[in-house]
């Protein structure tokens, strides 16, 4: 009788917690999509494709990253532009330049510009808002997108935060925990741009979204594309990797 | 014979007369020295605007006015300049390649304006080598750049220094690179002062990674007041999917704006003008009415028809009219071709204000056939108005009491 009673009291236990589990909060989604899409540490090989009505631009080049407030980038192609290097540290970019061997702090004003010729601005590269504390989200839909279960999240910027849209919309795939598309909305609650997550592979032994597309929507016809070649989430490096001196060394 | 009347009538009373021709050869150059001096002063804002920003007519690519970006500038090649060449009316063209960087020193980082140009066209449009304060401008091969005076010292670099120049190349490329300073210039507008760095148009398509190609190419026509015809031409002949021609009203509407403006209430001291000239003419043909009074009574009493006595005193008006508006245009060119070779100079202290215009400060005076033209017109016109005063007098006249006066 009393085996009963606690081996039913036990059953009832795992009943609440599975509950629990099928009902994820918004916040351990997030979470665990943000451990997924950027992991601690991050080396990668990529390419980016900046299109425009005109032209077709590729650079090719190797990044590491190191939470969200270190980065390192150094361009390998075209020829005319290899040896170039980015350096992220918090709030500040250098920008290494092989051809004149200076390296330049990033003045505020031209952190509204476009990096490298592409639809992302310098500011982009920096204003890693943390998407856990600079929103207020909630689950709006559940939603197929390519084949994948997706949660539909919106998250509206507390007002304090330097976020400069109005309003984000997060498509997070149900159980693999990576985004699939983001939606940037302006005041006006007009689309400014969308990013679109394609080619899901396995890379560096998780699956991952091999291809980025950064499409603004007020411009027909431009497009970034980023493709990433070769992904290691465990590279053995510090926060002191970050440094000037390493950027202009890095090869 | 009536003419010969009016001709003699003229003179029996001399001083009469040129009191009154003397009022409209007055009217006529106070008109001329006023619109002279408006339009004067109008030219030498739109010529110093032009020839120091814009230009009077620039081609560019047709993406470029909307986007001013390096990724928008057109190929200057063989076909481009063959059309330039074949237009007819074209003075000479000034080539730029113009773009924001940022210039670095050892402590700061600054935005500037970098124009790649052809030093001898430039100067062509310009005279911007007449503003040398240091060191010499760079020949059309060199690696070297000539600085804005107001950059130089916001920068403190002088000639010899070096100056690194960061910034976006053409689709993308990264362009950066290290340039003597081989020249300080000094440059009329104080905002472009500035910012402003000049350097070897060669050497900039390098930097930028664009070569052959222009963000601009500036047109002087050979008549300025041809600049909107010129570009209707240009026009015809272009591709508008991939090339615009703007003229410096379309680039510098404030300008234009501002020129409106100041024509508008320059008009309203030229109507005044005319106001109290005219009141001044109506004066004198009263007081000659009056004293003829008696005289005009007895012959129409003699047998004279009104409509012939009215004839003669507007062919009289007339007379003394052309009379006054001819002196005053004798009298008035030499006064304006004089002011128009030595303008009035203004103190030290309106210098300054004059500079932020970007302006010489001087009172220029126009040398037009069309204000001459105009002004005589108008003053004319208003004669001949008054004139009719006497005719309509006349036909109301009373006989018996005007012979009795």
């Amino acid at each position: 009788m009393k085996t009963i009673k606690l081996v039913s009291y036990i059953i009832f236990l795992l009943m609440i917690s599975f509950g629990l589990q099928a009902q994820e909060s918004v916040t351990d989604i997030l979470k665990k999509m943000e451990q997924r899409m950027k992991g601690d540490a991050m080396y990668a090989g990529l390419s980016m494709q900046t299109i425009r009505p005109r032209y077709t631009r590729e650079v090719s080049m190797k990044s590491w990253s190191l939470g969200n407030n270190y980065s390192l980038i150094f361009i390998t192609a075209p020829a005319r532009d290899k040896g170039v290097g980015y350096l992220k540290r918090q709030k500040e970019i250098w920008n290494y330049l092989p051809n004149i061997d200076r390296t330049i702090k990033m003045p505020p004003s031209m952190m509204s510009q476009s990096w490298m010729g592409s639809d992302f601005t310098n500011d982009d590269l920096v204003r890693e808002s943390t998407i856990l504390e600079d929103y207020d989200h909630r689950i709006l839909a559940e939603e197929q997108l390519d084949g994948y279960e997706c949660w539909k999240i919106e998250m509206i910027p507390h007002p304090e935060s330097s976020v400069v849209y109005s309003k984000v919309l997060l498509w997070v795939a149900k159980e693999k925990y990576f985004q699939m598309r983001i939606e940037n909305y302006d005041e006006d609650d007009e689309l400014v741009a969308t990013m679109h997550f394609k080619d899901i592979k396995m890379m560096g032994g998780k699956e991952f979204p091999a291809v980025m597309e950064m499409v603004p929507s007020d411009k027909p016809g431009h497009k970034t594309v980023l493709t990433y070649h070769l992904i290691d989430f465990n590279p053995k490096i510090e926060p002191d990797f970050f440094s000037i001196q390493n950027l202009k060394q890095i090869r | 014979m009536l003419f010969i009347l009016a001709w003699r009538n003229l003179w029996r009373n001399k001083r009469r007369t040129l009191i009154t021709a003397s009022s409209v050869f007055f009217a006529v150059i106070l008109a001329l020295v006023a619109e002279s001096m408006t339009k004067g002063s109008h030219e030498a804002m739109v010529s110093n605007m032009v020839k120091l920003s814009t230009g009077y007519l620039q081609l560019q690519d047709s993406l470029y006015e909307d986007e001013p970006s390096v990724d928008h500038a057109f190929m200057y090649d063989d076909t481009l300049k063959q059309i330039i060449r074949q237009t007819n009316g074209i003075a000479y063209v000034v080539p730029r390649f113009e773009s924001f960087m940022l210039a670095a020193t050892e402590k700061s980082t600054r935005p500037v304006m970098l124009r790649g140009v052809d030093f001898e066209a430039e100067n062509r449009l310009n005279e911007m080598g007449h503003k040398l304060l240091a060191g010499t401008s760079p020949e059309a091969n060199d690696q070297a750049v000539l600085l804005a005076d107001g950059l130089a010292e916001r920068l403190k670099m002088n000639v010899g220094d070096s100056i690194i120049l960061v910034g976006q190349g053409f689709r993308g490329m990264s362009a950066a690179g290290i340039y003597p300073v081989k020249g300080i210039v000094k440059i009329s507008l104080p905002r472009l002062n500035d910012q402003l760095i000049f350097m070897p148009l060669a050497a900039t398509q390098q930097l930028f990674g664009a070569e052959d190609r222009l963000t601009a190419l500036l047109i002087t026509p050979e008549e300025k007041g041809q600049t909107d015809l010129l570009a209707e031409q240009l026009r015809a002949q272009l591709d508008p999917q991939w090339f615009k021609v703007l003229t410096w009203k379309q680039m510098m509407p404030t300008l234009l704006q501002s020129l409106e403006l100041d024509k508008a209430s320059g008009m309203m001291i030229i109507y005044m003008l005319y106001l109290v000239v005219g009141f001044g003419i109506l004066g004198t043909v009263l007081t000659m009415m009056l004293e003829r009074q008696r005289e005009f009574g007895i012959l129409l009493s003699v047998g004279m028809k009104r409509s012939q006595l009215a004839l003669i005193t507007f062919v009289e008006t007339v007379f003394i009219s052309m009379i006054g508006v001819a002196a005053g245009l004798v009298g008035g060119f030499p006064i304006i071709l004089y002011m128009h070779h030595h303008p009035i100079r203004f103190g030290e202290e309106m210098e300054a204000m004059f500079e932020t215009y970007g302006m010489e400060a001087v009172m220029p005076f126009a040398l037009d056939v069309q204000v001459f033209g105009s002004q005589a017109v108008v003053v004319l016109l208003i004669t001949l108005v008054i004139g009719l005063y006497p005719v309509f007098k006349v036909f109301r006249m009373n006989i018996l009491k005007a012979a009795r006066n």
